[in-house]
């Protein structure tokens, strides 16, 4: 199965490629696939491969070489396995992670791909140990907002696959709307880091996920600053008023004094025109 | 109660008067504008052009009166609420003790629906009761239905004659005229099999649905964008404020599409809702309100078997 969405700006995607991806695999042979692919798209693009998981050095050696295209990336180097406890930063016990040191040693191990030849760094994780419990999510879905922010300017990508059975549908779905490309995941919309705009919002914004939205909007609020708010909505299919409403409250609490979204979707504007709240501004681009 | 008394009312005075002729309209309306005049108060008229004309041939002094295109200013009920409202504020805070405004609202009589107006009438007696102003709305009995002018003694707590203003005694409360299970005029087309049938549709169906329908019948694009958006938000309350199985029908006829949707619920508790911005995002009222924007007729009914709301595209039909 393919993604499921495409909302992301920059290079045009394909299949196993892209900046930052999240998927929800069923069993471990959807999580080969999916590795198998975004290594070998990593291959292609002369990316180092980071390969992430809950086990120790040599098992996670033996997954990637078991890999269809293990011999290829063996044969060319350029690789590396990383236990979660190695990769990730985390605060205090419980295998909670700290977003911004996390993060930070992302750009870190990106400048060393660089520095040893490489076009860039490609982060193919296993993430389920590190987003198990409400904490770990409520950490994690930060990290990932961070990291996609990070990986709009550097050359890199990640698969953030999770396991289907050991992480419940609402944690999976906050996790999956902060990528821009999710796989087959119960997110209906996705927020995601663009140049020039605050963050983009992608699919369908309705009471359906408003839960999930506002949950979103506040595990982010944090990184956000005024004065204006702005919201691309390039790929966005629907909004009704109390996302946009959602959005100027939002607006409001980063000290910013209006909301501005630009988007193709002239029934925003509509909407906009109707509710006529002075905090909402909605651009319809050509 | 005397003409006196009228006047003396503090805050809204909400008065209909009846008349079959144009010198009926001019006997009450000339001497009420005029009084206002020579009290240096602000008066307002508001009929269709032929009234304004008329009224405005018979004034003494036709400049100190405000004229406003009443057609313009009665086409959707909640936009007539915020116009006036924004209106009488500014008088009030430009010191005006009483504001005196005559103003026609729409009916069959004059190819527009009534149902909604119905609810407007009845809701401004609190609407505007903040404000001092006193309103007449004239009604000629020669072209106005028979249930207009006996839903028009309900909703209007005084009655002008030439020369008087009287209380009403068949005035309700608007709580309780709006309360119980308004009867609404259905449309013919619903006697026909609908072009759509959902049955607990989740708001992206009924959207995809809607959209479909509109792109059926022609719309234009923002009419498909209207379409989409009302029954969004018709869907989305039932399923977050009624009670289900929630059912949405679509009919597109030559001029209108005509939207369904019913739940086995006792509808919106707010007797006014839709006809003025609610301050919540939580409740029925904003996407009530916006349906009353973007809609060409609205009506809401509670009976036995549930609460339908039912939203018009295009020109509604008229039957009452």
């Amino acid at each position: 199965m393919g993604p499921s969405r495409w909302a992301r700006s920059g290079e045009a995607p394909g299949p196993g490629s892209s900046r930052h991806v999240s998927w929800r695999f069923v069993d471990r042979q959807d999580f080969q696939a999916r590795v198998n692919e975004h290594i070998a798209d990593s291959l292609e693009r002369g990316h180092w491969v980071q390969y992430v998981g809950d086990a120790p050095h040599e098992q996670l050696r033996d997954e990637l070489s078991a890999l269809e295209v293990g011999d290829r990336l063996l044969a060319r180097g350029g690789w590396g396995v990383s236990p979660v406890d190695d990769f990730y930063r985390f605060r205090g016990a419980d295998r909670v992670v700290d977003p911004g040191r996390s993060v930070a040693v992302r750009i870190d191990e990106i400048e060393h791909a660089l520095e040893a030849g490489f076009t860039g760094l490609r982060i193919v994780a296993d993430a389920t140990a590190v987003v198990r419990s409400p904490e770990q999510v409520e950490a994690f879905a930060r990290y990932e907002y961070l990291l996609d922010q990070a990986l709009t300017t550097l050359p890199a990508g990640a698969l953030c696959a999770h396991d289907s059975a050991r992480v419940d549908h609402d944690s999976a779905a906050g996790l999956a709307c902060l990528h821009p490309v999710t796989g087959p995941d119960p997110t209906p919309f996705n927020l995601y880091a663009e140049r020039g705009a605050s963050f983009s919002l992608a699919g369908q914004l309705d009471v359906g996920c408003r839960e999930l939205m506002v949950l979103t909007l506040g595990r982010i609020e944090s990184y956000l600053a005024g004065p204006q708010l702005v919201v691309h909505g390039g790929h966005l299919e629907f909004i009704d008023h109390r996302a946009l409403l959602d959005l100027a409250d939002l607006a409001e609490r980063i000290g910013a004094d209006k909301m501005v979204l630009r988007t193709n979707l002239r029934l925003a504007k509509r909407v906009c025109d109707v509710l006529g709240d002075d905090r909402i501004a909605v651009e319809v681009g050509g | 109660m005397s003409t006196d008394t009228v006047a003396a009312t503090a805050g809204f005075i909400h008065e209909a008067a009846l008349h079959d002729s144009d010198e009926g309209l001019l006997e009450v309306v000339i001497p009420f504008v005029e009084e206002a005049v020579r009290a240096g108060q602000p008066a307002v008229v508001a009929l269709d052009e032929r009234g304004n004309g008329l009224v405005r041939a018979a004034l003494r002094e036709p400049s100190a009166v405000l004229f406003v295109d009443g057609s313009a200013q009665h086409t959707r009920p909640a936009d007539t609420v915020a116009a006036y409202r924004e209106m009488f504020a500014e008088q009030a805070a430009l010191g005006a003790r009483q504001v005196r405004v005559v103003g026609s609202v729409p009916h069959p009589g004059v190819r527009a629906p009534w149902d909604w107006w119905a609810r407007y009438e009845a809701a401004i007696n609190r609407l505007y009761e903040e404000f001092p102003v006193w309103g007449i709305c004239p009604y000629d009995t020669r072209i106005t239905p028979e249930r207009v002018l006996d839903e028009v003694a309900l909703t209007h707590p005084f009655l002008a004659r030439a020369g008087q203003h009287v209380a009403n005694p068949r005035f309700e409360q608007p709580e309780t005229f709006l309360a119980h299970g308004r009867r609404a005029s259905a449309d013919p087309l619903e006697q026909t099999p609908p072009a759509v049938e959902l049955v607990d549709p989740s708001p992206a169906t009924a959207r995809q649905a809607a959209h479909d329908a509109g792109r059926a019948a022609r719309l234009d694009r923002v009419d498909v964008d209207d379409l989409v958006l009302v029954v969004n938000e018709a869907v989305t309350n039932g399923i977050s404020h009624g009670t289900g199985p929630i059912r949405a029908r679509m009919w597109a006829g030559p001029d209108r599409i005509v939207v369904t949707v019913s739940d086995q619920g006792q509808g919106p508790s707010n007797p006014f809702v839709g006809l003025v911005p609610s301050s919540s995002s939580e409740s029925a009222g904003l996407g009530l309100w916006m349906a009353h924007q973007l809609c060409n007729h609205v009506t809401l009914e509670t009976n036995a078997h549930g609460y339908t709301l039912r939203l018009v595209l295009g020109e509604p039909h008229l039957g009452l």
